[in-house]
């Protein structure tokens, strides 16, 4: 079940807008393709990012996949927990398995991302 | 179109995900790999490796043909055992690695990876007019193999074939009655653990999956196989080897018996035994992060000494490990060394291989 109270990525990352404060993490279909993950690079606290960029990498048994930000901003926290036991992406990728937190710099930008039901249907069609 | 084998309807009922691999679409994993990796390390798991070549060698001359096309002693393979074994090319290079089983006092089955059935085929036809006469048989789509293995292998054995393990030794071969139907037992496997490997028709394939997976053994893919033989630091072949790697250079070199007489590649690799190899394979332990396949292996202080041929995560370590080729004079335990992986340089050191502990008597190489 997708949540409904998030925003999607093309390259299947969510986003959750709390007062200026995105959290991004990677959804279910994500996870389930990349199989179990054990390994994660994060980008750096007080980074300034662009939306699209690739500020990390998710490695599973079998590949590894980028990790894209949705959002522009400064990162302002990351899941060290996640880093530590990497499994819980795979386990509650909506939930405890979330990645990393961005102070926009453009609240706008989330209009351009997808729903839910347009990340179903996205998803659909690969 | 890639050729499935007998077991892939059984397989697509426990939910696999395949994947192709040297033209046949096998199952990648069931669950989930890491789940399958651990049954095998601490329990059982049973593979279907049915893409595997099964090459049977018969008649007067085959001790003779196979004593100079591989570079192991045949003469020395008694009845109902069977060594690993290379079969070589004329300047030393790796044309496959196999396991060699005598049979009979004039018979053998060869067991050829994948990729290598055809030329392996060749090879032996190609080798066998110097020799007394001799059939060569191509039986790898008549016949199935499934690898049982996991420290628990020899129980399900008993369990489930009424078979007394006590009587396999390592590579030994046995022809057996078992759930109403004959089965060619071998105990040997690719993952370091306890485990046996069953030939049979597929209609016998067929019954034998389903009692093992009754019996409460847990099937396993190749994303498993790989990393379970990863962590032993075994080669793959097109991987760690080649038609252009010798076996000095991959660390065979124990496997070569240059005192049998003469036998094809010879004269290369005892050429390249005087002078030394220039490059040799090596394990390595990352601190963080995992290499693939292509990365280059560097040294703080002279740059580039080569490249990662096998890389993956070892569930037993929880850390990244491979192999690669690097130049001989970097190849010494403990030196650290960095991989470039994706434009990030990740630390590490050349370690020992295997990974892990030595698990069994089944762990050869």
């Amino acid at each position: 079940m997708t949540p409904e109270d998030l925003k999607y990525y093309k390259e299947h990352e969510w986003v959750r807008v709390e007062n200026g404060i995105a959290t991004v993490g990677i959804t279910d279909y994500a996870q389930d393709a990349l199989g179990d993950i054990v390994y994660l690079d994060l980008p750096d606290i007080d980074e300034e990012v662009m939306a699209g960029d690739i500020v990390g990498e998710i490695e599973s048994v079998k590949s590894t996949a980028d990790l894209h930000t949705p959002v522009s901003g400064k990162v302002i926290e990351i899941n060290k927990n996640a880093i530590d036991n990497p499994e819980i992406i795979n386990e509650q990728p909506y939930g405890d398995g979330w990645l990393f937190k961005i102070e926009l710099s453009d609240p706008d930008e989330i209009n351009s991302l997808m729903d839910a039901k347009a990340y179903d249907e996205y998803v659909e069609e690969l | 179109m890639a050729k499935r084998t007998p077991l892939f309807h059984e397989q697509q009922q426990l939910g696999a995900k395949f994947t192709e691999f040297s033209g046949w679409e096998l199952p990648l994993y069931y669950s989930k790999i890491i789940d399958e990796h651990m049954a095998v390390r601490t329990s059982s798991g049973v593979f279907d490796v049915s893409h595997l070549g099964k090459i049977n060698v018969k008649g007067a001359g085959a001790n003779d043909l196979l004593q100079f096309v591989t570079t192991s002693d045949v003469a020395k393979i008694e009845i109902g055992r069977g060594a690993y074994t290379l079969f070589c090319n004329s300047i030393g290079g790796i044309i496959d690695d196999d396991i060699a089983y005598r049979l009979e006092e004039n018979e053998f089955l060869i067991i050829t990876n994948a990729s290598r059935i055809q030329t392996i085929m060749a090879w032996l036809n190609d080798n066998k007019y110097d020799f007394p006469p001799l059939q060569i048989r191509n039986l790898t789509t008549k016949l199935c193999l499934l690898a049982l293995q996991g420290p628990k292998s020899p129980d399900v054995l008993r369990a489930v074939f009424k078979e007394d393990t006590a009587r396999y030794k390592q590579y030994s071969v046995r022809n057996i009655s078992a759930l109403g139907n004959k089965f060619t037992v071998m105990r040997s496997g690719y993952t370091g653990e306890e485990g046996f490997e069953i030939l049979c028709d597929p209609k016998a394939a067929i019954s034998a999956w389903k009692a093992l997976i009754s019996a409460g053994v847990k099937p396993a893919g190749l994303g498993a196989r790989d990393m379970l033989r990863l962590e032993m630091g075994y080669p793959l072949y097109d991987h760690e080897l080649t038609a252009r790697i010798t076996p000095i250079e991959a660390g065979l070199l124990r496997f070569v018996y240059f005192d049998k007489g003469e036998f094809i590649g010879r004269s290369a690799l005892y050429a390249q035994l005087e002078k030394g190899a220039e490059k040799k394979l090596v394990g390595f332990v990352l601190d963080s992060g995992i290499a693939r396949e292509g990365s280059i292996i560097t040294v703080p202080s002279n740059g580039e000494i080569g490249k990662v041929t096998s890389g993956g995560f070892s569930p037993i370590l929880r850390k990244g490990i491979g192999m690669g080729y690097v130049k001989s004079d970097y190849a010494e335990y403990d030196m650290a060394i960095n991989i470039i992986v994706r434009g990030k340089s990740l630390t590490g050191h050349i370690a020992k291989r295997p990974f892990i502990e030595k698990r069994s008597v089944s762990a050869v190489a």
